[in-house]
């Protein structure tokens, strides 16, 4: 399943890319991809030179590169806005929730690809549904404020370790398409099935636990309704909410807060750049599985 | 098979089965118990059973507040499912045709999938803010003075802008692999019947992408119906509940509405927005299947 959702196959297919010889029209479709390059560049090009501006510059010409560079709004924003505070939480809730689902999620994904348990097609089937479900929010809020996790980094973590779904959905379709030769645990018993799980199957579906990996990872660092919901305290706020709470706080200084979009978007452009092909992969499986 | 190991494959799900049946999917079912409650959200306030009051209040009390949502929410979803798979499929056609600098233009257009909706929406906030926001600017050369998100009649239209700009790329990804899976033999025949590039579009691309059209629509309509996170970073519904969709207004109901907050009747309009998600998607299903194997 997971080769046909490209990660196996490359998101650029060689062999259906020969040449097509009916081509949309050259000229027009060069004008157009230019246009469209604009209308995306525009913006973030814009936030970074804001982010560079005196807010002098800003109100009075705002669309002109940064002059003076007022490198400083990055310090000023990171120190105002209690970053500091805000980076570290996200790292705590990104790395706990990534290696907690990937953990989790092999765990479960094993024995229903190996039909190691009694009706693994129903408990395949269960957790699919997840992916169609729609979020129940008000009686999560009810179920976290009687488990007394409501407001707290655990329960944060818990909410996120629920989304199991896409990732069991990915990593069983990985496990299915490698021959079971390589990881017959038929006759494995007692506790060693879950030695065995994390020993020998883990390192074999490596390239599927990287995706997901990274797909939770950008989605958690990204999450907004989770945090304004579940994390109303300010000091275990993740770094979305925080640039959030920082905007509302700073409503009029737009220099600042450019340089705080620019603070909380860099680590994910950087991930972009070095991993795009499994990113896309991965945020596109769900919709790919044919 | 299997066998031998016992007890413990099942103890391996257990985890994974836990957390997700305790905060998934019991939340998923439950909302249709919390809509029959007067729940508040305050831990101190016991809970009673209403009946069908909430629903009730829905049809009579909030009719006017249900008629404006269904309405925000019928255009927000209607005209961003449309133009941006429109554009989806005609920008991977363009991609699809290896011209230059195609593979920079498709990793810019999916950027802001991974930039996630604070960095999108706050990005678009400054983009529109009204002192020197370019587009505030742009539209000033034309003698336009607008304050588009501040303005009830074109917030929702901004609004739309900045989630089509955000999910287009996901769109032009899904197209892009949908017909990179149409064989070049299909193509080489159209080219034999010297048929022209876009009427090989017209009558060859677009019928063998059903399957990701079908897809597509359906994500592009569920998302927008369910999904509100531009939306709340942008304008939070307003101003005057313009920009207010079902999931939007689910959210504000049950958490952000102060002393009127009511988790309870909440759960009652999230019922209503499932009831349509489900019936909208039963019906694609069946026509756009439907569509599918005719071909």
């Amino acid at each position: 399943m997971i080769g046909e959702s490209g990660l196996a196959r490359p998101a650029e297919r060689r062999a259906t890319r020969v040449e097509i010889g009916i081509r949309p029209g050259t000229i027009g479709g060069y004008v157009i991809l230019g246009l469209l390059a604009l209308i995306y560049l525009i913006p973030l090009v814009f936030v970074l030179f804001v982010s560079l501006m005196s807010s002098r510059q800003f109100a009075l010409n705002a669309a002109a590169f940064p002059d003076p560079i007022m490198w400083t709004n990055y310090p000023d924003a990171w120190v105002k806005g209690s970053f500091n505070i805000y980076f570290v939480n996200t790292l705590i809730y990104t790395f706990a929730i990534v290696f907690g689902t990937l953990i989790i999620a092999t765990l479960a994904a094993f024995p229903i690809a190996r039909s190691h348990v009694r009706g693994s097609n129903v408990f395949y089937v269960l957790f699919l549904s997840g992916i169609l479900l729609p979020a129940g929010i008000i009686p999560q809020f009810f179920i976290m404020q009687q488990l007394g996790i409501y407001d707290t980094r655990q329960g944060y973590i818990l909410l996120w370790l629920s989304r199991v779904a896409l990732p069991i959905f990915i990593i069983t379709g990985f496990i299915k398409s490698i021959p079971s030769e390589l990881d017959d645990a038929a006759a494995i018993d007692g506790c060693s099935y879950i030695r065995y799980v994390l020993q020998v199957v883990v390192p074999l579906i490596q390239p599927a636990l990287s995706v997901v990996g990274l797909i939770v990872a950008i989605r958690v660092w990204n999450d907004i309704i989770g945090p304004v919901i579940f994390l109303p305290s300010n000091s275990i706020k993740p770094i979305s909410a925080g640039l959030l709470q920082f905007f509302a706080e700073f409503a009029a200084q737009w220099t600042l807060i450019a340089a705080a979009i620019a603070i909380t978007a860099s680590p994910l452009i950087l991930l972009y750049i070095f991993t795009q092909r499994y990113i896309i992969a991965g945020m596109t499986s769900g919709a790919l599985k044919g | 098979m299997g066998r031998t190991a016992g007890i413990w494959p099942y103890i391996c799900l257990v985890p994974a089965l836990a957390a997700f049946i305790l905060l998934e999917i019991a939340p998923a079912l439950a909302t249709s118990i919390f809509s029959l409650t007067d729940y508040t959200g305050l831990p101190s306030v016991p809970i009673h059973w209403v009946g069908l009051q909430n629903y009730h209040d829905l049809l009579t009390g909030g009719q006017t507040f249900l008629i404006r949502a269904l309405q925000v929410t019928a255009i927000f979803s209607l005209v961003v499912t449309v133009v941006q798979n429109g554009l989806a499929v005609l920008i991977a056609w363009l991609l699809n045709a290896r011209l230059r600098g195609q593979i920079s233009v498709r990793a810019l257009v999916f950027l802001p999938v991974v930039l996630g909706a604070t960095v999108n929406g706050l990005t678009w906030y400054v983009m529109f803010n009204p002192l020197a926001g370019p587009v505030t600017l742009a539209l000033g050369e034309f003698g336009i003075r607008a304050n588009l998100l501040g303005n009830a009649a074109t917030a929702l239209y901004a609004v739309i802008w900045v989630q089509i700009w955000a999910n287009l790329g996901f769109s032009m990804m899904i197209y892009l692999a949908g017909m990179q899976g149409i064989s070049a033999e299909v193509y080489e025949a159209g080219k034999i019947d010297g048929t022209s590039p876009w009427s090989a579009f017209r009558h060859l691309t677009i019928p063998l992408l059903a399957p990701s059209i079908t897809i597509n629509v359906l994500l592009a309509i569920i998302g927008t119906i369910t999904g509100f996170e531009l939306i709340f970073v942008l304008t939070d519904g307003g101003p005057a509940f313009t920009s207010q969709t079902l999931g939007m207004w689910v959210f504000n109901q049950a958490f952000f509405g102060g002393n009127t907050r009511l988790p309870g009747f909440a759960s009652a309009i999230a019922m209503v927005q499932f009831v349509i998600v489900f019936a909208i998607a039963m019906v694609m299903q069946f026509y756009l299947r439907r569509r599918e194997t005719v071909l």
